[in-house]
């Protein structure tokens, strides 16, 4: 049995004693009363679960059902129901569907997999003209995945489409020590439904361990809450954003971001207590935006950082001041904190791809914006083992690119391969003071990059650096190159990361509220070039402190 | 040894799942992964077949924390 409501509309779906009669019953009226029942179709075998979701208020509605090794679906559009659409992308068994429309018919199924007998949680979508192709079966995507002998069971799953897809599923572990538990995942509210495998953010345990699950619904609108339902249980979670700003009590903030890591404090006066608790939404795990900006001819102007987090709080009490310092990391935190509870392969994925999905999993959005051809291109042997952090996966497929990556606000990164040719973004020292300038020549730590591949071997070396005796040799294993041109891309990749790596020196310059990572500036300060200097922006070191009157970026440089 | 962007081999113990005489390969389950094992992994040439017995602890090396296929079986004791 399965059950939808939207507006007025409540649609309860069941199959008859047979196993195969999908019958329909429907409100108009909020549930008060419901026609008689409808025979939808006859489904080819014995329904193990079935999923009923509405498109609109007008009762345009799909039923999708689980039977034998296929799923199904078949749609009522103004009041009339046509053909069902069948499909078996390869399963062996399966035990449960559960269907939203969100941009299409979107589809979470459980069971197990034809051929390697896998358990496992699979997204899958039929079209409505959106993501996909209208009455088309996307490909069917794995999510979680067991193997066949360990003993772990998905079921039960349920989803809702609020302001992104939320999806709950039971995994029953039935091991010795194992349990029954509820997961919850969801989806970055940018990325497709259908984006990809493994995609789903890491599932997070739920303290619920009935074996059907919890049901999730939302209300509709974007108000209102988030409800997971089982016969002993109901949990809300409301969609509205607990905002509060802190703007008027911020003492300071230090903030510093780097290539891996971001990390900082943010300290409020505490003086008249409002601090005290502290009240939410002040509370760990909690997103703070921060903006720099100025007082200008055209009234406030700010631009908004990469996203921060509540790490943890400080209660600072001393001679009559209070402080409430909170504690905040970035995006970098966050991936690595997701450590994989099932391990990932990929097998036809580029090294973007796995990026992407890497990020996807620790809940955060990826895009590239002149990525290298490498990363689009190349489709290496890479797996996330169980227990590696989406940092760790991060940096071991970075290690094969001349690309890096640079965290920003709305829970998204993006991806760009720093070029040593490309344009400043923007120069100090002319209209942008430069008030104090530390610049470093140093050489790169590395001078020599060797890939070992499958039977094939590839180098990169700076022979500037390498005749000098300067720099190291470093080597890597790159089982993916089958060729010496394809480890020799490999190595001249690794040694750009290197080079990259090579400090520049420093500044320090009242803030550019909309400066990032990895932007190229100009220096032009003729007593130390008659031409401006061009560096790339390794570090910034955000700095406020009301009380001794400091408002000033701290910029480590590297190379171009 | 090759050193990864990390840095070292990574020696990891397991139980051991299937073990394939044929390819000399084994089937381990990796301490802390419940739900998936490594497949077709290489097994040391110099531990005796008749000593793979499912069930069994074994240590493996793996030379790419981003490929465990690319690691050895060196150890198999309990």
């Amino acid at each position: 049995m399965a059950c939808a409501a939207k507006g007025a509309r409540v649609a309860v779906v069941y199959v008859d004693a047979a196993g195969t009669g999908i019958k329909l019953r429907e409100s108009t009226d909020n549930g008060a009363t419901y026609a008689s029942e409808v025979a939808v179709t006859t489904a080819a075998a014995s329904v193990n679960d079935l999923a009923v979701a509405y498109k609109n208020s007008g009762g345009d509605l799909a039923i999708a059902w689980a039977a034998g090794t296929s799923i199904a679906i078949i749609k009522r559009v103004s009041g009339s129901f046509g053909s069902a659409s069948t499909a078996s992308p390869g399963f062996s068994s399966l035990n449960g569907i559960a269907m939203a429309y969100g941009f299409d018919w979107d589809m979470v199924v459980t069971g197990v997999e034809a051929t390697t007998l896998k358990p496992s949680l699979w997204t899958i979508v039929y079209g409505d003209g959106n993501d996909v192709p209208v009455n088309t079966w996307d490909t069917l995507l794995a999510q979680q995945q067991a193997e066949s002998d360990a003993q772990v069971t998905y079921k039960a799953p349920s989803i809702v489409f609020t302001d992104t897809y939320r999806i709950a599923f039971v995994e029953s572990d039935a091991f010795t020590g194992g349990a029954t538990r509820v997961y919850r995942t969801w989806l970055h509210p940018a990325l497709l439904y259908a984006g990809g495998a493994f995609a789903l953010r890491t599932p997070v345990p739920v303290n619920y361990g009935g074996a059907e699950g919890l049901a999730v619904a939302a209300d509709t609108g974007g108000s209102g809450y988030v409800y997971e339902t089982a016969p002993d249980a109901v949990y809300r979670a409301s969609q509205s954003q607990a905002l509060m700003t802190l703007t008027a009590n911020v003492l300071g903030v230090e903030i510093d971001e780097r290539g891996g890591s971001t990390s900082g404090h943010i300290d409020l006066d505490n003086s008249g207590g409002a601090y005290a608790g502290p009240p939410a939404p002040i509370a760990i795990g909690n997103l703070v935006a921060v903006s720099w900006g100025y007082r200008t001819a055209s009234g406030l102007q700010a631009s908004r950082m990469q996203d921060l987090w509540i790490a943890g709080y400080e209660r600072r009490r001393s001679g009559g001041v209070s402080v409430l310092r909170l504690h905040v990391e970035g995006a970098w935190e966050a991936l690595r904190r997701n450590v994989q509870r099932a391990q990932v392969v990929h097998t036809s994925d580029s090294y973007l791809t796995v990026l992407i999905r890497a990020f996807s999993r620790a809940g955060l959005q990826l895009s590239s914006s002149g990525v290298s051809s490498r990363a689009t291109s190349v489709t290496p042997k890479f797996t996330v083992a169980t227990g590696t952090s989406g940092f760790e996966a991060v940096r071991q497929a970075l290690a094969f690119l001349a690309d890096r990556i640079r965290p920003r606000p709305l829970a998204s990164a993006q991806i760009t391969e720093p070029l040593a040719s490309a344009a400043s973004d923007y120069t100090f020292g002319t209209d942008h003071p430069l008030r104090d300038v530390r610049l470093l020549s140093d050489p790169p730590a590395v001078s020599e990059a060797q890939a070992f591949g499958s039977g094939a071997f590839g180098e990169a070396i700076d022979y500037a650096s390498a005749a000098a005796g300067i720099g190291v040799r470093v080597q890597q294993r790159d089982v993916t190159s089958a060729t010496g041109s394809a480890a020799a891309a490999t190595a001249a990749a690794h040694l750009r990361q290197r080079a990259l790596d090579a400090p520049a020196g420093r500044i320090i310059v009242p803030p550019h509220s909309g400066l990032e990572l990895l932007d190229a500036v100009e220096l032009a300060d003729a007593f130390i070039s008659a031409s401006a200097i061009k560096r790339r922006v390794a570090a910034i070191r955000w700095r406020y402190d009301r009380g001794k009157a400091v408002y000033e970026q701290e910029i480590e440089l590297g190379v171009m | 040894m090759l050193e990864e962007e990390d840095g070292d081999l990574d020696v990891r113990s397991g139980v051991l799942k299937a073990f394939d005489g044929a390819s000399y390969t084994a089937t381990v389950q990796l301490t802390g992964s419940l739900a998936q094992w490594l497949r077709t992994v290489p097994v040391n040439r110099g531990i005796a077949s008749g000593e793979m017995t499912a069930g069994r602890k074994v240590a493996v090396a793996v030379f790419d924390a981003s490929n465990p296929a690319d690691a050895v079986v060196v150890a198999v004791w309990a």
